[in-house]
């Protein structure tokens, strides 16, 4: 295919000849200067981009940069127009083939793999010093000289094009090369060295292996999702420490990932020195230009294993041709580009309703406690009982460590005395007649000894009984001196803090990014037992006698709350 | 470890089990039925105040139901929470309880010591033994000693309250941050110090600050049913998610590693029997 007349009218020094490639960013032809004889590659910005004035000065910006750029590792690019109808970029051509390439046809070994990164890194590192991000880092863009040295091409492109932004179409095509961009380049966050130390990484990982850290059989939208929620696949078959390098630079995170591609670089030296032993460079007959940094680096490591053993590597040979689908801008008529961040944009259901909702069942949880009155009413059987010398008309103090007398007119039989809370019994007492005392009044007074175990078991406020003979119960409010020392206080303190970090721990599993599908129940089975224990926490530390009615309804609104809170966690993560 | 944990555990629990039991070694004649009043008051079923800054007097009366006399060489006066003895200060005072009769002998007291060896609550024995030091009969009470913070039962008291509280804490901040052990008994057994913690609290730690009396009892009850509920809590945990593991765990070479800038050669292979394959 010919070029268009336009373009050898733009280059009047060239003469231009075929096309040679095509992609995202442009397309690609073959040219040599007239008078130089020099074979020139010439880049033509996509054509749906011209005369936009953004654009225009983004190119003019790269372009100067680039041109300053001089590394051993980046194609260098001899010139650039800018005319009302095309931009420009003249470059070196290259006519070793490319990383992609080779790698699928003899495949490259462990050696070679760590040798071209270790070259693409130093071209990354030297550009990043220059304040230019590659973005668009993949084996395509990796290109061999006649003599087998590695260039990194088309800087800065990307930027041009979309300002380092991911964009696609609605139908889920994607501008670019999504297998291998980072997480914070697809959401279009602000970019880093980090971002091209990513697609390195991807780079690596798959000469490496063979694979892609993630599924890519599920399309390039689905490819962008799983790197920006899930961890990548760990490193098959790739020993120690050189796995744990390549795992670093694909941190989803750019903060945890290296900070430029030289400490990348360092660290990646050492673990191939570790991994393939002496002498790895030369045999992987990859020519590097290494920085002081790095050349140390690898000195260390040879100091620190002298007598390491050396590794003999199968080469590895790429098996998919393309990873994942892009487009070409030039198919793209009549169809609109959009950032891929706001079509991977926030989807499901907003958390925002059932989280409001949970704070306010958790409100009405601690509300709902301090609601019930002091003492629930007991009517007066009108049997003159009285415990420890109080009337049970009243509340009743006890202490429980000590014995105390249960007295009335009449106890013409054995006198059961006995405690509970909400209903549920807390133990008690029955004495015989025969030990019941006749007292000096004419009356009678049974001495209670309470259970041993009474005495931890009882906090605050609680329910008394007294029924003399199997006649009508007495029912009276019992206040003991212990609050929180006791089962009733410092128990269920206990249990609504060990419900609260079950709850916790739920929700972190969420925020982790797992899918629990039986969450809210396990949430809301945890929020009854919360909430169960903060209606008797709070009812004993403020002496308050336990009603069963505000208790289900404390473990009602606890087990609503925590279901719906741990809902408003799962939500929130899908949509993160 | 968890094995070793167990089986420390389970030899506490027989030494309190063993070592709790009465103290009551009779041979052959009923005990003697006794009586003691301290500053002329009966200490029995009530809380005695025991005041190291004070002189007390002791009135033992010993009524003797059996057909022999029995010989009282010592009085013993112990103070003991969980088995375990706190203060025990003995007296010579030899006298003879006659068969079917009854004796009364009162000498002071001297508790000075005890200051430095016990606090608050705690179970208190009197008891009348033998030249062989075989028990003949006592009273148990309940004393509240005027004693230091910084006594031996009040460190231990404040000291279990502390501990207590931190391993409730960790063991509950393991749970929320998913740092417990994934094997379910190795979390059962992460809660049980927590548990044993929260029943020597509610014995010990309550007694020391005169909340709740101790009662000899139900201490070890309390001890191991204490245990046995966090080990419950412990074992019903959920299982922490995979890849929780600390951050330590995980080796990140280092980013900034000093370099030698030195001129470097690389030198091929000299040694090729040490060659070894890359796993296929």
């Amino acid at each position: 295919m010919t070029a268009p007349a336009g373009l050898a009218s733009a280059l009047p020094q060239y003469t231009v000849g075929n096309k040679i490639g095509s992609g995202g960013m442009g397309v690609v032809y073959e040219g040599v200067h007239r008078s130089l004889g020099r074979h020139v590659a010439i880049k033509q910005l996509p054509a749906d981009l011209i005369g936009d004035p953004d654009v225009n000065a983004r190119f003019d910006r790269e372009a100067r940069v680039l041109a300053s750029l001089d590394h051993p590792h980046i194609v260098p690019v001899y010139d650039y127009v800018q005319t009302g109808r095309d931009n420009l970029l003249v470059m070196e051509k290259l006519d070793g083939g490319t990383v992609y390439s080779r790698f699928h046809g003899a495949g490259l070994n462990g050696e070679q793999s760590c040798a071209i990164t270790l070259a693409m890194l130093g071209g990354l590192h030297a550009a990043h010093a220059a304040g230019v991000l590659h973005l668009d880092v993949k084996p395509k863009n990796l290109l061999f000289t006649s003599a087998g040295v590695v260039k990194v091409a088309d800087f800065g492109i990307a930027q041009v094009v979309s300002e380092g932004a991911t964009m696609m179409t609605h139908a889920g095509e994607v501008l670019g090369t999504p297998a291998y961009i980072a997480p914070e380049q697809a959401m279009g966050n602000p970019l880093s060295p980090a971002a091209d130390v990513y697609a390195a990484g991807t780079v690596l990982y798959e000469l490496l292996c063979g694979e892609l850290p993630y599924d890519r059989t599920r399309g390039a939208v689905s490819m962008m999702r799983q790197r920006i929620f899930n961890d990548p696949q760990p490193l098959p078959r790739v020993p120690e420490p050189l796995a744990t390098v390549v795992m670093r630079s694909l941190a989803r995170d750019p903060v945890h990932r290296y900070r430029d591609a030289e400490a990348f670089a360092v660290d990646l030296s050492a673990a191939a020195t570790a991994v393939f032993g002496q002498g790895w460079l030369e045999r992987s007959q990859v020519p590097v230009h290494l920085g002081p940094r790095v050349m140390g680096s690898i000195t260390q490591q040879l100091h620190r294993q002298p007598d390491a053993p050396t590794m003999i590597t199968p080469p590895v040979r790429g098996t998919v041709h393309e990873p994942t689908r892009s487009i070409d801008l030039s198919d793209l008529r009549g169809q609109r580009l959009r950032p891929a961040s706001e079509l991977m944009g926030p989807q499901g259901p907003s958390p925002l309703w059932p989280g409001l909702a949970g704070a306010v069942a958790v409100l009405v949880l601690v509300i709902l406690p301090f609601l019930s009155g002091k003492t629930i009413t007991h009517p007066d059987l009108g049997l003159g009982i009285t415990v420890d010398g109080q009337s049970t008309k009243g509340q009743v103090q006890l202490n429980l460590s000590e014995d105390f007398p249960v007295a009335a007119p009449k106890l013409e039989g054995n006198v059961v005395f006995e405690l509970d809370a909400a209903g549920i019994p807390l133990g008690g007492r029955e004495i015989k007649l025969a030990d019941i005392a006749k007292l000096g009044d004419g009356s009678f007074a049974a001495n209670v000894d309470p259970e041993s175990y009474q005495r931890w078991l009882v906090g605050g406020a609680v329910t008394g009984s007294v029924q003399v003979a199997g006649g009508p119960i007495q029912r009276f409010t019992v206040v003991s001196e212990q609050r929180l020392a006791s089962v009733m206080g410092a128990g269920s303190l206990l249990l609504c803090l060990f419900g609260i970090a079950y709850l916790e721990s739920i929700m972190r599993t969420l925020r982790r990014g797992f899918r629990k599908p039986m969450a809210p129940f396990s949430g809301a089975l945890l929020g009854a037992l919360t909430g169960g224990s903060v209606w008797l926490l709070i009812s004993t530390l403020t002496a308050r006698e336990p009603v069963a009615t505000f208790g289900i309804a404390c473990a009602v609104a606890g087990a609503v709350g925590a279901a719906l809170l741990v809902l408003a966690t799962a939500w929130s993560k899908r949509r993160t | 470890m968890g094995r070793l944990i167990a089986a420390a555990v389970a030899l506490v629990t027989a030494a309190l089990l063993l070592g709790a039991s009465p103290a009551v070694a009779q041979d052959g004649d009923d005990p003697l039925v006794v009586t003691v009043t301290l500053d002329g008051q009966d200490i029995t079923g009530r809380t005695v105040e025991l005041d190291p800054s004070k002189s007390a007097e002791l009135t033992i009366t010993a009524t003797n139901p059996g057909s022999s006399t029995q010989k009282v060489r010592l009085v013993r006066v112990s103070g003991v929470a969980l088995a375990l003895t706190f203060f025990a200060y003995d007296t010579t005072l030899p006298f003879e309880v006659p068969a079917r009769g009854r004796t009364s002998r009162t000498f002071p007291l001297d508790v000075r010591d005890l200051k430095g060896q016990a606090i608050g609550l705690l179970p208190t024995s009197v008891t009348l033994l033998d030249e062989e030091r075989n028990v003949l009969g006592g009273v148990d009470t309940v004393s509240d000693v005027k004693g230091s913070f910084w006594s031996v039962y009040g460190v231990f008291g404040l000291a279990m309250l502390v501990l207590t509280a931190l391993t409730w804490a960790t063991a509950l901040v393991a749970l929320a941050r998913h740092r417990l052990s994934t094997n379910r008994f190795r979390r059962a057994l992460r809660f049980l110090p927590a548990g044993i913690g929260t029943g020597l609290v509610a014995v010990v730690t309550l007694s020391v600050l005169r909340l709740v009396p101790p009662e000899v009892a139900v201490e070890i009850p309390i001890v191991l049913g204490a245990a046995g509920i966090a080990m419950v809590l412990g074992f019903l945990t959920p299982h922490p998610v995979p890849g929780a593991a600390p951050a330590a765990e995980v080796q990140v070479p280092a980013d900034n590693t000093t370099m030698n800038l030195n001129t470097m050669f690389l030198e091929s292979n000299t040694n090729p029997d040490t060659t070894k394959r890359w796993p296929e």
